[in-house]
């Protein structure tokens, strides 16, 4: 009977430490998996830091260096050779390309955008997808033949007749907005994605549609323009 | 369980002779018949304990290997991660010391093509050029201003399931949006320069401005008239319905902010190189 005791006691023992061992285990794996993933997480994370900063590193290297050079040759250019005329012309144009200065072209999409059966256009949608434009790389962007520049504000403005304003131009905001962007033959299929999501997004409240094509014409910041005047 | 339910199997063998009383058995029998009962359940008992035993042992096992293996896979990835910050900081600092001399190297190249300029009576031009880098924001703009800095909500909150206690990639779109509708001149996000080519993205934890990635807290820096945009700041709806949802934004007014001006040459020269100009001046 004492033996018997025992044996049961021995077991009960046994069996709950077994139980907890178990128990122990699962949590284990569980919390195993869950700490080794985000350590990868953490070192992947870290790992694609490093590799940008090598990058930049590199290509801003290259930067100093052709800066360097080129300063060198406009000593030259002050002591007598005329060689870098053209290559301070050269970074005009660049300057002016990249400022929204020269009308360009190339192949890219349209969105037309018109108000609701209720509603006029916002500033805010508009935002929304030259934004979303931008982050699919788009060269150049124009708003009713309005470029798009850096410092292009585009608000609402009026609550009898709100109209929006672009470059300090005002549209009637029941009135439909043409869109154009030019892209990268490789990035147009991205932008028209990227479209696609917001026209699904918006619409119930503005009606969109979207087309791409191989000659997208973009007019230069007009000489005019409140922000060509106030930089 | 098995040792109760033997326990009751037993009872109930020796139960049994008692209360079978059809087969009577002579007490030698029975005392044999119990003796062999009684070491068949000791084997039984035995080979169970024995089996628990081995179970109770490989888990033990299992255990403890699971314990080092997962020691050494942290303390291994301890140590990447270690090695990885330390080069991080190394490229950071070069990364820092590159673009201070990037800064000196473009305002030195500006300074000696107005030189060259004028010097070859080509004193229009100089002042055309000047005028079209500062509209790219290839220049540093100088002036006074206001400083946005926005942080994630200190408080966590498990429920927050739509992240709205965190900065996101569209309040900095958002700030920028203002700051250009309110009349800013410049704006850099960390000293990054808005440019034409822009994208504000949010990438996990960071946000990428220019193709480089920043963690919060984020810093807008805009040349503007600091009185008016403190007040369209200050009185914005969505930002003052963002600071209820608990993240932290603080607009400061500035006598003098220098913005810096945009330098990454490689995205300047794709541009160029990408778009097709129509009628070039």
């Amino acid at each position: 009977m004492k033996r018997r005791m025992s044996i049961s006691s021995g077991a009960i023992i046994v069996f709950f430490v077994l139980g907890l061992l178990i128990a122990l285990q699962l949590k284990n794996i569980n919390a195993n998996n869950l700490q080794a993933y985000y350590a990868k997480q953490d070192l992947t994370e870290l790992q694609d830091q490093v590799m940008t900063l090598m990058r930049e590193n590199s290509d801003l290297s290259d930067q100093n260096q052709n800066l360097s050079d080129l300063i060198a040759s406009m000593g030259d250019e002050l002591s007598g050779d005329n060689k870098s005329l053209q290559t301070i012309m050269d970074e005009k144009l660049k300057a002016e390309i990249f400022a929204g200065l020269t009308d360009v072209s190339g192949s890219g999409i349209q969105v037309v955008m018109e108000p609701g059966t209720d509603v006029s256009v916002k500033a805010s949608r508009l935002l929304l997808l030259v934004n979303e434009l931008r982050s699919s790389g788009a060269l150049a962007i124009s708003i009713n033949d309005d470029r798009i520049v850096a410092m292009t504000e585009i608000r609402d403005t009026g609550t009898t007749n709100p109209q929006i304003v672009i470059n300090g131009n005002s549209y009637p905001a029941t009135s439909q907005f043409i869109i154009r962007a030019i892209y990268n033959q490789e990035d147009i299929n991205r932008g028209l994605q990227l479209v696609n999501n917001l026209i699904e997004q918006l619409q119930t409240v503005t009606i969109m549609t979207v087309s791409s094509s191989d000659i997208i014409s973009i007019p230069k910041l007009s000489e005019d323009s409140l922000t060509n005047r106030e930089i | 369980m098995s040792f109760d339910r033997a326990e009751n199997d037993s009872v109930k063998a020796s139960g049994e002779p008692e209360s079978a009383a059809p087969a009577p058995l002579t007490p030698i029998d029975s005392s044999l018949h119990t003796g062999n009962t009684k070491i068949k359940k000791r084997h039984v008992e035995n080979l169970l304990f024995m089996v628990l035993l081995l179970l109770f042992g490989t888990f033990l096992m299992i255990q403890i290997r699971d314990g080092i293996s997962m020691q050494e896979q942290l303390s291994s990835a301890k140590e990447k991660h270690e090695v990885y910050l330390l080069q991080l900081d190394d490229l950071k600092s070069e990364n820092d010391k590159l673009k201070e001399q990037n800064t000196l190297l473009a305002v030195q190249k500006d300074a000696l093509t107005e030189s060259v300029l004028n010097e070859q009576g080509y004193s229009e031009l100089a002042e055309s050029l000047a005028g079209i880098r500062k509209l790219a924001g290839l220049t540093i703009v100088d002036g006074a201003g206001v400083t946005i800095t926005l942080s994630d909500s200190t408080i966590t909150d498990t429920t927050d399931v739509n992240q709205s206690s965190l900065i996101h990639s569209q309040d900095i779109q958002y700030f920028v949006d203002l700051l250009k509708s309110a009349g800013a001149k410049a704006i850099a996000i960390n000293g990054e320069r808005i440019v034409c080519t822009t994208s504000i993205i949010c990438t996990g934890p960071t946000i990428r401005v220019n193709n480089s990635r920043y963690p919060v807290p984020f810093v807008i820096t805009a040349v503007c008239d600091p009185n008016t945009t403190y007040d369209i700041l200050q009185n914005d709806p969505h930002i003052i319905f963002r600071i209820s949802e608990g993240v932290e934004i603080a607009v400061k007014k500035n006598d003098s902010i220098s913005i810096p001006a945009f330098s990454d040459v490689t995205v300047i020269d794709s541009l160029s190189k990408e778009l097709e100009v129509v009628n070039p001046t």
